[in-house]
Protein backbone atom coordinates (compact mmCIF):
# COMPACT_ATOMS: atom_id res chain seq x y z
CA UNK A 1 0.00 0.00 0.00
CA UNK A 2 1.14 3.28 -0.99
CA UNK A 3 1.91 6.03 1.63
CA UNK A 4 1.12 9.71 1.36
CA UNK A 5 2.18 12.12 4.16
CA UNK A 6 0.54 15.05 4.48
CA UNK A 7 1.62 17.88 6.49
CA UNK A 8 -0.99 20.21 7.45
CA UNK A 9 -1.37 22.29 10.53
CA UNK A 10 -5.19 22.86 9.69
CA UNK A 11 -6.73 19.89 12.25
CA UNK A 12 -9.62 19.91 9.98
CA UNK A 13 -8.36 20.17 6.69
CA UNK A 14 -5.53 17.65 7.77
CA UNK A 15 -8.81 14.96 8.63
CA UNK A 16 -10.23 15.92 5.92
CA UNK A 17 -7.66 14.78 3.53
CA UNK A 18 -6.54 11.96 5.18
CA UNK A 19 -9.71 10.49 5.08
CA UNK A 20 -10.22 11.18 1.41
CA UNK A 21 -6.51 9.39 0.45
CA UNK A 22 -7.43 6.22 2.79
CA UNK A 23 -10.51 6.43 0.68
CA UNK A 24 -8.44 6.30 -1.92
CA UNK A 25 -6.50 3.16 -1.03
CA UNK A 26 -3.57 4.96 0.59
CA UNK A 27 -1.61 4.47 4.00
CA UNK A 28 -1.73 8.30 5.17
CA UNK A 29 1.10 9.83 7.37
CA UNK A 30 0.11 13.28 8.98
CA UNK A 31 2.22 15.76 9.92
CA UNK A 32 1.00 18.88 11.92
CA UNK A 33 3.83 21.30 11.47
CA UNK A 34 7.14 21.57 9.50
CA UNK A 35 9.54 19.66 11.99
CA UNK A 36 6.92 16.90 12.56
CA UNK A 37 6.93 16.46 8.53
CA UNK A 38 10.70 16.33 8.54
CA UNK A 39 10.72 13.98 11.53
CA UNK A 40 8.07 11.52 9.87
CA UNK A 41 10.15 11.72 6.61
CA UNK A 42 13.14 10.27 8.14
CA UNK A 43 11.52 7.22 9.03
CA UNK A 44 8.69 6.80 6.23
CA UNK A 45 9.09 6.32 2.33
CA UNK A 46 6.05 8.21 1.37
CA UNK A 47 5.43 7.84 -2.26
CA UNK A 48 4.04 11.47 -2.58
CA UNK A 49 3.93 14.85 -0.22
CA UNK A 50 1.44 17.15 0.44
CA UNK A 51 2.55 20.42 1.88
CA UNK A 52 1.18 23.48 3.57
CA UNK A 53 2.81 26.39 3.15
CA UNK A 54 1.55 28.36 6.05
CA UNK A 55 3.30 25.80 8.72
CA UNK A 56 4.45 26.39 12.34
CA UNK A 57 8.28 25.84 13.48
CA UNK A 58 9.40 25.41 9.52
CA UNK A 59 7.49 26.90 6.61
CA UNK A 60 6.64 24.77 3.85
CA UNK A 61 9.48 26.30 1.57
CA UNK A 62 12.29 25.32 4.04
CA UNK A 63 10.73 21.87 4.04
CA UNK A 64 10.40 21.73 0.79
CA UNK A 65 14.27 23.20 0.27
CA UNK A 66 15.07 20.39 2.97
CA UNK A 67 13.53 17.31 1.05
CA UNK A 68 14.72 18.30 -2.21
CA UNK A 69 18.25 18.53 -0.75
CA UNK A 70 18.48 15.46 0.75
CA UNK A 71 19.68 12.44 -1.40
CA UNK A 72 17.37 10.34 -0.07
CA UNK A 73 13.86 11.85 -0.84
CA UNK A 74 14.45 14.37 -3.63
CA UNK A 75 12.88 12.50 -6.06
CA UNK A 76 9.94 12.01 -3.85
CA UNK A 77 6.69 14.18 -6.01
CA UNK A 78 6.19 16.92 -3.52
CA UNK A 79 2.67 19.32 -3.74
CA UNK A 80 2.43 22.52 -2.46
CA UNK A 81 -1.28 23.30 -1.31
CA UNK A 82 -1.83 26.86 -0.13
CA UNK A 83 -4.50 29.28 0.71
CA UNK A 84 -2.08 32.43 1.19
CA UNK A 85 -2.72 34.85 -1.80
CA UNK A 86 0.53 35.13 -3.01
CA UNK A 87 0.01 34.19 -6.44
CA UNK A 88 2.93 34.01 -9.43
CA UNK A 89 5.26 34.57 -6.56
CA UNK A 90 4.62 31.95 -4.65
CA UNK A 91 4.43 29.55 -7.48
CA UNK A 92 7.17 30.52 -9.03
CA UNK A 93 9.03 30.24 -5.66
CA UNK A 94 8.10 26.84 -5.36
CA UNK A 95 8.67 25.76 -8.92
CA UNK A 96 12.17 26.89 -8.61
CA UNK A 97 12.48 24.72 -5.28
CA UNK A 98 11.55 21.53 -7.27
CA UNK A 99 7.47 21.37 -6.16
CA UNK A 100 5.93 19.23 -8.36
CA UNK A 101 2.81 21.27 -8.25
CA UNK A 102 0.85 24.51 -6.25
CA UNK A 103 -2.57 24.18 -5.56
CA UNK A 104 -4.76 26.66 -4.01
CA UNK A 105 -6.83 24.82 -1.36
CA UNK A 106 -10.38 26.57 -1.63
CA UNK A 107 -9.88 25.96 -5.52
CA UNK A 108 -9.78 21.76 -5.15
CA UNK A 109 -12.18 19.57 -3.40
CA UNK A 110 -10.30 16.73 -1.85
CA UNK A 111 -10.97 14.56 -4.63
CA UNK A 112 -9.35 16.64 -6.79
CA UNK A 113 -6.20 16.88 -4.50
CA UNK A 114 -5.94 13.21 -4.86
CA UNK A 115 -6.81 12.85 -8.25
CA UNK A 116 -3.45 15.48 -8.69
CA UNK A 117 -1.44 13.58 -6.35
CA UNK A 118 -1.56 10.53 -8.64
CA UNK A 119 -1.01 11.65 -11.43
CA UNK A 120 2.75 12.67 -9.90
CA UNK A 121 3.52 9.05 -8.33
CA UNK A 122 5.54 6.90 -10.61
CA UNK B 1 6.64 59.16 20.08
CA UNK B 2 9.94 58.75 18.50
CA UNK B 3 7.92 57.56 15.08
CA UNK B 4 7.47 60.23 12.86
CA UNK B 5 3.57 60.98 11.10
CA UNK B 6 5.47 59.13 7.59
CA UNK B 7 6.61 56.55 9.33
CA UNK B 8 4.17 56.19 11.28
CA UNK B 9 1.87 55.60 7.86
CA UNK B 10 4.30 53.63 6.57
CA UNK B 11 3.94 50.96 9.67
CA UNK B 12 0.11 51.17 9.09
CA UNK B 13 -0.18 50.79 5.36
CA UNK B 14 2.06 48.08 6.16
CA UNK B 15 -0.21 46.41 8.88
CA UNK B 16 -2.93 46.95 6.34
CA UNK B 17 -1.39 44.84 3.58
CA UNK B 18 -0.87 41.95 6.39
CA UNK B 19 -3.87 42.41 8.01
CA UNK B 20 -5.94 41.68 4.65
CA UNK B 21 -3.24 38.64 3.67
CA UNK B 22 -3.50 37.17 7.09
CA UNK B 23 -7.37 37.58 7.00
CA UNK B 24 -7.64 36.27 3.60
CA UNK B 25 -5.60 32.90 4.91
CA UNK B 26 -7.73 32.69 7.81
CA UNK B 27 -10.84 32.94 5.81
CA UNK B 28 -10.17 30.88 2.76
CA UNK B 29 -9.42 27.97 5.36
CA UNK B 30 -12.78 27.15 7.24
CA UNK B 31 -14.47 27.24 3.89
CA UNK B 32 -11.95 24.99 2.33
CA UNK B 33 -12.99 22.89 5.06
CA UNK B 34 -16.53 23.42 4.37
CA UNK B 35 -16.43 22.70 0.61
CA UNK B 36 -13.87 19.62 1.26
CA UNK B 37 -16.44 18.01 3.15
CA UNK B 38 -19.44 18.88 1.66
CA UNK B 39 -17.83 17.52 -1.77
CA UNK B 40 -17.31 14.21 0.22
CA UNK B 41 -20.43 14.13 1.29
CA UNK B 42 -21.60 14.13 -2.51
CA UNK B 43 -19.04 12.11 -3.35
CA UNK B 44 -21.04 9.23 -1.31
CA UNK B 45 -18.13 8.87 0.88
CA UNK B 46 -20.15 9.39 3.91
CA UNK B 47 -22.50 6.28 2.79
CA UNK B 48 -25.61 6.89 0.75
CA UNK B 49 -27.78 9.73 0.93
CA UNK B 50 -31.26 10.71 -0.61
CA UNK B 51 -31.85 13.17 -3.05
CA UNK B 52 -33.13 15.34 -1.27
CA UNK B 53 -29.88 16.02 0.87
CA UNK B 54 -28.03 15.58 -1.72
CA UNK B 55 -29.88 18.72 -3.34
CA UNK B 56 -29.11 20.42 -0.37
CA UNK B 57 -25.99 19.40 0.13
CA UNK B 58 -24.94 20.90 -3.29
CA UNK B 59 -26.84 23.93 -2.94
CA UNK B 60 -24.86 24.72 0.00
CA UNK B 61 -21.37 23.68 -1.75
CA UNK B 62 -22.86 26.74 -4.57
CA UNK B 63 -23.34 29.11 -2.13
CA UNK B 64 -19.71 28.34 0.00
CA UNK B 65 -18.25 28.66 -3.82
CA UNK B 66 -19.79 32.14 -4.32
CA UNK B 67 -18.56 32.81 -0.70
CA UNK B 68 -14.63 31.49 -2.01
CA UNK B 69 -15.13 33.76 -4.56
CA UNK B 70 -16.25 36.95 -2.42
CA UNK B 71 -13.30 37.02 -0.64
CA UNK B 72 -10.93 36.16 -3.63
CA UNK B 73 -12.49 39.35 -5.53
CA UNK B 74 -12.23 41.49 -2.21
CA UNK B 75 -8.60 40.41 -1.43
CA UNK B 76 -8.11 41.22 -5.37
CA UNK B 77 -10.17 44.66 -5.05
CA UNK B 78 -7.71 45.54 -1.96
CA UNK B 79 -4.58 44.47 -3.59
CA UNK B 80 -5.36 46.61 -7.08
CA UNK B 81 -6.52 50.03 -4.64
CA UNK B 82 -3.64 49.68 -2.67
CA UNK B 83 -1.16 49.16 -6.17
CA UNK B 84 0.04 45.91 -5.24
CA UNK B 85 -0.61 44.25 -7.96
CA UNK B 86 2.48 43.59 -9.78
CA UNK B 87 2.03 44.01 -13.43
CA UNK B 88 4.36 42.37 -16.16
CA UNK B 89 3.71 44.68 -19.13
CA UNK B 90 4.65 42.81 -22.49
CA UNK B 91 4.00 42.25 -26.33
CA UNK B 92 0.34 39.56 -26.17
CA UNK B 93 -1.58 38.20 -28.68
CA UNK B 94 -5.30 39.41 -27.94
CA UNK B 95 -6.57 36.93 -30.63
CA UNK B 96 -4.59 34.21 -29.17
CA UNK B 97 -6.29 34.88 -25.77
CA UNK B 98 -9.76 35.10 -26.93
CA UNK B 99 -9.84 31.40 -29.71
CA UNK B 100 -8.64 30.50 -26.14
CA UNK B 101 -11.71 31.96 -24.02
CA UNK B 102 -14.13 31.65 -26.40
CA UNK B 103 -13.16 27.65 -27.02
CA UNK B 104 -13.53 27.11 -22.73
CA UNK B 105 -16.50 29.17 -22.64
CA UNK B 106 -18.54 27.34 -25.36
CA UNK B 107 -19.72 24.66 -22.28
CA UNK B 108 -21.29 27.06 -20.09
CA UNK B 109 -22.77 28.60 -23.53
CA UNK B 110 -23.78 25.71 -24.81
CA UNK B 111 -25.33 24.60 -21.06
CA UNK B 112 -28.08 27.89 -21.60
CA UNK B 113 -28.48 27.27 -25.12
CA UNK B 114 -26.46 30.53 -26.34
CA UNK B 115 -24.30 30.57 -29.38
CA UNK B 116 -20.87 31.82 -28.86
CA UNK B 117 -19.22 33.41 -31.62
CA UNK B 118 -16.13 34.78 -32.25
CA UNK B 119 -15.58 37.26 -35.08
CA UNK B 120 -11.48 36.49 -35.90
CA UNK B 121 -9.67 39.27 -37.36
CA UNK B 122 -8.80 38.57 -41.14
CA UNK B 123 -5.21 38.65 -41.89
CA UNK B 124 -3.62 41.46 -43.96
CA UNK B 125 -2.62 38.06 -46.19
CA UNK B 126 -6.14 37.69 -46.74
CA UNK B 127 -5.51 34.91 -44.24
CA UNK B 128 -8.76 33.87 -41.87
CA UNK B 129 -5.43 33.79 -38.69
CA UNK B 130 -4.84 37.33 -37.82
CA UNK B 131 -3.14 38.46 -35.07
CA UNK B 132 -3.62 41.88 -33.03
CA UNK B 133 -0.56 42.25 -30.52
CA UNK B 134 -1.21 44.25 -27.79
CA UNK B 135 0.81 45.91 -24.79
CA UNK B 136 -0.62 44.32 -21.73
CA UNK B 137 0.20 41.81 -18.53
CA UNK B 138 -1.18 38.37 -20.14
CA UNK B 139 -2.89 37.27 -17.03
CA UNK B 140 -4.63 40.13 -16.01
CA UNK B 141 -5.42 40.86 -20.08
CA UNK B 142 -6.86 37.81 -19.85
CA UNK B 143 -8.59 37.96 -16.34
CA UNK B 144 -10.60 41.13 -18.11
CA UNK B 145 -11.81 39.62 -21.04
CA UNK B 146 -12.94 36.47 -19.24
CA UNK B 147 -15.10 38.58 -16.65
CA UNK B 148 -16.55 40.60 -19.59
CA UNK B 149 -17.65 37.35 -21.21
CA UNK B 150 -19.07 35.19 -18.30
CA UNK B 151 -20.90 38.19 -17.62
CA UNK B 152 -22.64 38.38 -21.01
CA UNK B 153 -22.87 34.22 -20.70
CA UNK B 154 -24.56 34.84 -17.20
CA UNK B 155 -26.48 37.40 -18.01
CA UNK B 156 -28.05 36.28 -21.05
CA UNK B 157 -31.01 33.85 -20.84
CA UNK B 158 -31.32 33.21 -25.00
CA UNK B 159 -30.08 34.29 -28.09
CA UNK B 160 -25.98 35.04 -28.71
CA UNK B 161 -23.06 36.45 -26.99
CA UNK B 162 -20.87 37.76 -29.78
CA UNK B 163 -17.17 39.05 -29.55
CA UNK B 164 -15.56 41.02 -32.30
CA UNK B 165 -12.96 43.54 -32.83
CA UNK B 166 -12.24 47.23 -34.24
CA UNK B 167 -9.74 49.31 -33.87
CA UNK B 168 -10.26 53.01 -31.93
CA UNK B 169 -6.80 55.47 -32.35
CA UNK B 170 -3.92 53.05 -31.30
CA UNK B 171 -6.49 51.27 -29.10
CA UNK B 172 -7.35 47.50 -30.15
CA UNK B 173 -11.10 47.20 -28.79
CA UNK B 174 -12.51 44.50 -28.09
CA UNK B 175 -16.62 43.98 -27.83
CA UNK B 176 -18.87 41.78 -26.17
CA UNK B 177 -22.31 41.98 -27.55
CA UNK B 178 -24.89 40.17 -25.76
CA UNK B 179 -28.63 39.26 -26.29
CA UNK B 180 -29.20 39.59 -22.62
CA UNK B 181 -32.46 42.28 -21.09
CA UNK B 182 -29.91 45.02 -21.42
CA UNK B 183 -29.13 47.75 -18.58
CA UNK B 184 -31.31 50.68 -17.50
CA UNK B 185 -29.99 54.30 -18.16
CA UNK B 186 -30.10 54.90 -14.69
CA UNK B 187 -27.92 51.80 -13.94
CA UNK B 188 -25.52 52.76 -16.52
CA UNK B 189 -23.68 54.58 -14.75
CA UNK B 190 -23.41 52.91 -11.31
CA UNK B 191 -22.41 49.66 -13.22
CA UNK B 192 -18.20 50.13 -12.43
CA UNK B 193 -19.20 51.05 -9.16
CA UNK B 194 -17.57 49.05 -6.16
CA UNK B 195 -20.68 46.70 -5.22
CA UNK B 196 -23.23 47.95 -7.33
CA UNK B 197 -26.01 46.27 -6.98
CA UNK B 198 -27.50 46.39 -10.92
CA UNK B 199 -27.50 42.65 -10.93
CA UNK B 200 -29.35 41.95 -7.85
CA UNK B 201 -32.61 43.10 -10.01
CA UNK B 202 -32.38 39.94 -12.24
CA UNK B 203 -34.43 37.66 -10.96
CA UNK B 204 -33.78 33.89 -10.92
CA UNK B 205 -30.10 34.39 -11.81
CA UNK B 206 -27.08 33.79 -10.28
CA UNK B 207 -26.25 36.62 -8.08
CA UNK B 208 -23.21 38.29 -8.90
CA UNK B 209 -20.35 39.69 -6.41
CA UNK B 210 -20.83 43.39 -7.66
CA UNK B 211 -17.06 43.41 -7.46
CA UNK B 212 -16.24 41.70 -11.26
CA UNK B 213 -16.85 45.00 -13.51
CA UNK B 214 -15.35 47.52 -11.09
CA UNK B 215 -11.98 45.09 -11.01
CA UNK B 216 -11.82 44.71 -14.54
CA UNK B 217 -11.95 48.13 -14.84
CA UNK B 218 -8.90 48.79 -12.11
CA UNK B 219 -7.16 45.64 -13.83
CA UNK B 220 -7.77 47.13 -17.73
CA UNK B 221 -6.59 51.03 -16.61
CA UNK B 222 -3.91 49.85 -14.36
CA UNK B 223 -2.04 48.41 -17.64
CA UNK B 224 -2.84 51.48 -19.62
CA UNK B 225 -6.22 49.85 -21.04
CA UNK B 226 -10.13 50.91 -20.63
CA UNK B 227 -12.84 49.04 -20.27
CA UNK B 228 -16.52 50.64 -20.67
CA UNK B 229 -20.18 49.58 -21.61
CA UNK B 230 -20.94 51.26 -25.39
CA UNK B 231 -24.22 50.25 -25.58
CA UNK B 232 -26.71 48.88 -23.95
CA UNK B 233 -30.76 49.20 -24.41
CA UNK B 234 -33.58 47.51 -22.42
CA UNK B 235 -35.00 44.18 -24.33
CA UNK B 236 -32.33 44.07 -26.75
CA UNK B 237 -28.92 43.82 -24.69
CA UNK B 238 -25.59 45.16 -24.11
CA UNK B 239 -22.39 45.82 -25.53
CA UNK B 240 -19.64 45.80 -23.27
CA UNK B 241 -15.63 46.84 -24.72
CA UNK B 242 -12.13 46.39 -23.38
CA UNK B 243 -9.47 48.84 -25.01
CA UNK B 244 -5.79 47.70 -24.77
CA UNK B 245 -2.00 50.12 -26.28
CA UNK B 246 -1.37 48.95 -29.49
CA UNK B 247 1.79 47.42 -29.30
CA UNK B 248 4.33 48.64 -32.11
Amino acid sequence: MKTILIIEDDPILLKMYAKKFEKDGFQVSQAVDGQDGLDKLANSEPAAILLDIMLPKVDGFEVLRRIKEDPKTKDIPVVLSTNLGGGEEDRKKGQDLGAADYLIKSDNTPAQIVEKIKGYIK
Amino acid sequence: MDTNPKQLNELLEAEKQEFLTVMSHELRTPMTGVKGYLSMILDGDAGMISDDVKEYIAQAYVANDRLIRLVDRMMKTAAVQEGKIKFNIQKVDLVQNLIVLATDFQIPAKEKKLSLVYNKPVSPSGGPEGKIFVMADPDRLREVLLNLISNAIKFTSSGKVEISHRKINHYAVVDITDTGQGIKKEDQNRLFEIFNKTNLTLAGQEKGTGLGLFLARKLAEAQGGKVWLESSEVGKGSTFSAGFPVAN
